[in-house]
């Protein structure tokens, strides 16, 4: 049972979708989730420059002949804050449906 | 400036945010059917390989098969994801089961009764096995991704 725990760093909307996108695969590339989220380029990139900041997402960018890309990471300590933030928000929806 | 938490309106939104999220990139998980075929094709083909003798180029093309569909798949789903554990340890158990008692059948028939073509016959069993497997796993994750009780995916 994860123990419930507000991240300031999650709870903002876009970053908390980034998150949670990213928590249900191992990697995903730049583009879906920027295109799933439907924002440009520079908001995804500031962003996922926070969250790798704190260590909750790793960005790895192809090298090679064919075009580079840019894949986004979920990090185990990045899966346990979201899990933290989410028991969270459930906790507060939840208090909400107690009899007072 | 610390934010304030959210109240429970805010919180039930923000969760039915990450439920919204989290099916967008479910549309991504799930290998195009060129895969599933593909990895089949490269069995057989290795299977074929090694009844009518041309196993050193059978194994090389398999391999470079396998590594090239995963490579083609990245790129085009623009998503990673784990397969290992989908099918649960009974029934991944009896899938290998299942394909060593063919490989076995085949080398008793091939090579302890010159049954020509043993290997390829089994190959082509196996080859559609791991198709159906293949197709099998990619619901099972998507249905493990929808499931109410993962829903952080975690």
């Amino acid at each position: 049972m994860t123990k419930p725990a507000f991240d300031e760093t999650i709870h903002a909307p876009n970053r908390l979708q980034i998150c949670a996108m990213l928590a249900a695969v191992e990697s995903a590339e730049f583009s879906v989730i920027r295109d799933g989220l439907e924002i440009s380029d520079s908001v995804l990139s500031k962003h996922v420059k926070v969250l790798q900041t704190s260590g909750y997402v790793k960005v790895t960018k192809t090298s090679g002949k064919a075009p580079r890309s840019t894949w986004l990471t979920l990090t185990p300590a990045g899966r346990k804050a979201l899990a933290g933030h989410l028991a969270e928000l459930r906790r507060i929806a939840d208090m909400a449906d107690l009899p007072t | 400036m610390r934010p304030e938490s959210p109240d429970a309106a805010a919180a039930r939104a923000a969760l039915n945010d990450v439920t919204a999220a989290r099916a967008r990139v479910l549309r991504h998980v799930t290998r195009p059917w060129w895969y599933h075929y593909g990895l089949g094709a490269a069995v057989i083909l290795f299977f074929f390989s090694i009844s009518f003798r041309f196993a050193s180029f059978g194994a090389p093309i398999m391999a470079l098969t396998v590594l090239g569909l995963a490579a083609a798949h990245k790129r085009a789903t623009g998503v990673v994801f784990s397969t290992t554990g989908t099918m649960g340890a009974k029934r991944t158990l009896l899938f290998v089961g299942v394909i060593l008692a063919l490989i076995g059948t085949a080398m008793y028939l091939e090579y302890g009764r010159d049954v020509v073509g043993a290997h390829a016959v089994a190959g082509v069993v196996i080859g559609v096995l791991i198709v159906v497997a293949s197709y099998r796993t990619d619901a099972a994750i998507r249905r493990e991704l929808r499931a109410d009780h993962d829903q952080a995916g975690l």
